[in-house]
């Protein structure tokens, strides 16, 4: 992981921060973040640049919850993993003590173009490093559960987690950023994903924030032959939200469906940059970010369809619908395409609006007062992002998307 | 099954030139001397003068811009911004120099002169030489003449306006046409006339690395309605030619105005064009904007509804050939309650040309009842082309209804394959799929113009099969 490490912070040295102008980070507050200042606080949590001087294994612990095929805990100082009989094959290195061998490649594909510092802070001055392993021909028929669970006290979060998905491999990840101890917690997140042949990977990414928490996290899927990704990322709530979603489809048959739910309250701001990038021909990728903004909050969706100039037979669609709930709420959308091959079929749809008047009289008119009848209305829009959500979580995300609202 | 033949420029109907007979012509490169030569060639007011002036140091002052098409190429110091090519205008047709005559009779315009036409300030470099307004449009106090005319017998009209619209300093080449513009149309619709015959100009760059910088001032005056069309040819050139022009429309109280435009420059000009129209209560404003030619093009047609009910309209068509690229759109910005907008972008890229959408739907805070509209269509011809979009939506109001949709795609192979098992050639067959592409947006154009359209897509899809 040295290597690795030492790799990234070259990079880090020779980017700079974030500027106004820049078109990515246009309509982000930076003024409230001053990166610089949080980087001197904390420039490594290790000991001077070198050595970790983290040493404490991955503890197994036992039996998971009901529900969960394995669970992983990070809280204060180790990772704590329960998991059942069917868990038995996958397997969890935390990088401060081994990365083994096959990280590599993926890891050094990830600093490939490596062009934004937070993202490149993340990778040279990691607070939290674990990789996922799913053997090939493993399936999982039960959830995967990562948590990482804020101390009270550490104030700066940097956690990247690697999943490979061997050939033939099925497992269903929840990744969940859990803040709410520390106030004013800062996260710097990096996840990345490879999918090999056939491997079928859903990844869903959760964040719990304390007011005035911050979170940043970049994503990029590396999907082969035959691989297909399902992804969601729950954004609800929180001061200032930035996640930067990358699928890239390596190889021909690769299929990646990409959703996003967010509810923007009063004060939140959410941004999302979805890069749907079809490097090969005979890639198909669809995605469906819907979200609902508050009065006194504010989202940007920023999607892109990349085509490479070899990708014929591509199949590619975006959509972004965008729910307003009051005046003072501001969605800004900006889906975008960049197609270098004719022999495609691409198309983008965008809707900003308001719940419709027509459907709220029918509830009313059936008896159910305006709360109630809003209050459906708004799930039943959010219904089909949701539903991609494992079972045994679903709950717990449709509960909180209505405490939000 | 693919070939794809590049059309010769040889056989480019409009690819002639005169040789050079302009009377007067500043020196290359532009300073502060050559601003004020020309303001003096004009007899300007001493406030056009200092607002020229003001123009001149912006330009000098803003970057270039950093994004859209590529325009490294572009040297500003090699480039003749001004050339007066007869005395004084001429009042008839027949009075023309001979050369200057032979192009427009080239290009058609007897044709269009004989019936159904108003008035034609035929521009040929940087001046209005031709011009001729019809009995009836004077004697309803409409207005259409040069803008160098405006200013000498409607200075108060024009002080009111010009520069409301877009400012000297709103971007680079906005500044420029401020210190340098040259020639134009200038319209004034008085309170409800209706003109219903379109008003039109024709624009020529005769002149080797010459710029054309014609500004443009449009006052639709409460409840008139006026139909601009503007349509420019140019021969075409070794070296590059840049063309910066300004138009600013005003769409008063329950004003209607359209402005049409067909650009054909020859693939070696620079068209970088700042338009915005504002509407008023109730007013409405259409761009119907056609690029056909041009090296490079930037154009985002713009209006701003600043009045309750106002309504604007986009309609546009890029074509990219090799070596091209357009980088087109259109922009709204609701400002005003129970204001509506459609933008309609249709592009088709070829031979390696790139067309790209760039557009920009803002909505103000604590405004209602808005409709947005927007669909981008691209039709790519062969692997090697381009099309990109960038649509921008900012809302910042609840009570709205905004839809986009974008489709990229090629000429279907079932689509092909029906016309061809009616006995159609390939290249029949495609010319008819992209004119079919395209035919909501040419039925908007006038007569004469939908059939120049469909000649000069005609001579592009030419040798190029699906």
């Amino acid at each position: 992981m040295d290597n690795l490490r030492v790799e990234a912070e070259k990079i880090f040295e020779t980017l700079s921060w974030p500027q106004q102008s820049w078109e990515s980070w246009r309509r982000t507050p930076l003024e409230k973040i001053k990166l610089e200042d949080r980087f001197r606080e904390h420039p490594s949590f290790t000991n001077g640049k070198g050595k970790a001087s983290r040493t404490s294994p991955l503890i197994e612990e036992g039996q998971p919850r009901n529900g969960w095929a394995l669970e992983v805990h990070w809280i204060t100082d180790s990772w704590k993993c329960y998991r059942t009989e069917d868990a038995s094959r996958v397997e969890l290195y935390d990088w401060f003590i081994h990365l083994p061998e096959e990280a590599t490649p993926v890891l050094e594909k990830r600093m490939q173009g490596l062009s934004d510092r937070l993202q490149a802070w993340n990778l040279a001055y990691p607070t939290h490093g674990l990789l996922l392993k799913v053997p090939p021909h493993t399936r999982l028929l039960k959830p995967i559960l990562i948590q990482l669970e804020a101390d009270g006290n550490t104030l700066l979060s940097l956690p990247h987690l690697l999943i490979l998905m061997g050939k033939d491999s099925e497992a269903q990840v929840v990744v969940r950023f859990d803040g709410r101890k520390t106030a004013g917690i800062f996260y710097s997140g990096g996840i990345t994903y490879q999918g090999e042949e056939n491997s079928q990977g859903t990844l869903v990414v959760d964040r719990l924030l304390p007011s005035e928490g911050k979170f940043f996290l970049s994503f990029e899927g590396y999907l082969q032959r035959d691989a297909t990704l399902n992804s969601l990322e729950v954004h609800l709530g929180g001061v200032l939200s930035k996640t930067t979603w990358k699928a890239i489809l390596e190889e021909a048959g690769a299929k990646a469906d990409l959703r996003g739910v967010y509810v923007a309250t009063p004060r939140s701001h959410i941004e999302m940059e979805l890069t749907q990038s079809h490097r090969s021909g005979h890639t198909q990728s669809n995605s469906l970010y819907k979200g609902a903004v508050a009065s006194g909050g504010k989202s940007v969706f920023q999607g892109l369809i990349v085509v490479g100039k070899g990708a014929a037979k591509t199949d590619a669609y975006l959509a972004n619908r965008n729910l307003l709930l009051g005046s003072g709420a501001r969605a800004d959308s900006i889906p975008r395409l960049v197609i270098g091959n004719d022999d495609v079929r691409c198309t983008h749809g965008s809707t900003t609006g308001r719940i419709p008047e027509g459907q709220l009289f029918y509830l009313r008119s059936r008896g159910l007062p305006d709360r109630e009848a809003r209050r459906l209305l708004i799930e039943g829009f959010f219904e089909e992002v949701v539903s991609k959500v494992p079972e045994i979580y679903r709950d717990d995300v449709v509960n909180r998307i209505t405490e939000a609202l | 099954m693919s070939e794809a033949v590049t059309v010769e420029i040889g056989e480019y109907k409009y690819g002639f030139a005169f040789p050079d007979r302009s009377v007067f012509k500043t020196r290359k490169g532009l300073d502060e001397e050559i601003v004020r030569t020309i303001s003096r060639m004009k007899n300007e007011p001493e406030w056009m003068l200092q607002y020229r002036l003001r123009g001149l140091e912006a330009f000098r002052r803003k970057p270039m811009p950093n994004w859209g098409a590529d325009l490294s190429e572009i040297n500003f110091d090699e480039i003749y911004y001004y050339a007066k090519p007869t005395e004084d205008r001429k009042g008839r047709w027949e009075e023309l120099p001979e050369e200057i005559r032979k192009t427009y009779d080239r290009i058609g315009i007897p044709e269009a002169e004989r019936k159904f036409l108003a008035g034609v300030g035929a521009q040929y470099d940087s001046e209005i030489v031709y011009h001729n307004i019809r009995s009836d449009l004077e004697r309803k106090g409409v207005v259409f003449c040069a803008p160098e005319d405006a200013l000498r017998d409607h200075p108060e009209l024009v002080r009111k306006y010009f520069g409301t619209v877009i400012p000297f300093n709103d971007n680079k080449f906005a500044a420029l046409n401020t210190a340098v513009w040259s020639g134009g149309s200038f319209i004034y619709v008085p309170k409800g006339v209706r003109v219903e015959i379109p008003l039109q100009a024709y624009f020529r760059i005769n002149l080797e690395s010459f710029g054309q910088f014609e500004r443009t001032l449009i006052i639709a005056d409460e409840g008139s309605f006026v139909h601009y069309i503007e349509g420019c040819t140019a021969p075409i050139y070794s070296r590059n030619s840049l063309h910066s022009a300004v138009v600013e429309i005003l769409a008063l109280k329950g004003a209607r105005v359209r402005y049409t435009t067909i650009q054909n420059w020859s693939n070696n000009v620079y068209n970088l064009v700042t338009k915005r129209a504002v509407a008023y209560e109730e007013a409405v404003v259409e761009w119907v904007d056609g690029n056909i030619g041009s090296k490079r093009t930037m154009k985002y047609p713009a209006v701003y509804l600043l009045g309750q009910k106002a309504h604007g309209e986009v309609l546009s068509i890029a074509f990219a050939g090799k070596g091209q690229e357009q980088d087109t759109g259109g922009k709204i910005v609701h400002a005003a309650s129970d204001t509506s907008s459609v933008i309609t972008s249709k592009s088709i890229s070829k031979d390696g040309g790139i067309a790209s959408y760039r557009g920009l739907i803002k909505v103000y805070p604590q405004l209602t009842g808005i409709k947005s509209h927007v669909v981008c269509d691209a039709l790519l011809l062969d692997p090697q082309s381009k099309t990109n979009t960038y649509p921008y939506m900012e809302i910042e109001s609840e009570d709205v209804s905004m839809e986009h949709e974008a489709r990229v795609s090629r000429i279907s192979e079932e689509q092909l394959f029906y016309l061809r098992s009616r006995g159609l050639s390939e290249s029949e067959a495609s010319l008819m799929i992209v004119n079919g592409f395209l035919d909501p947006l040419v039925k908007q154009l006038p007569l004469e113009y939908a059939v120049e359209l469909n000649r000069l897509i005609e001579l592009e899809m030419e040798g190029s099969v699906g």
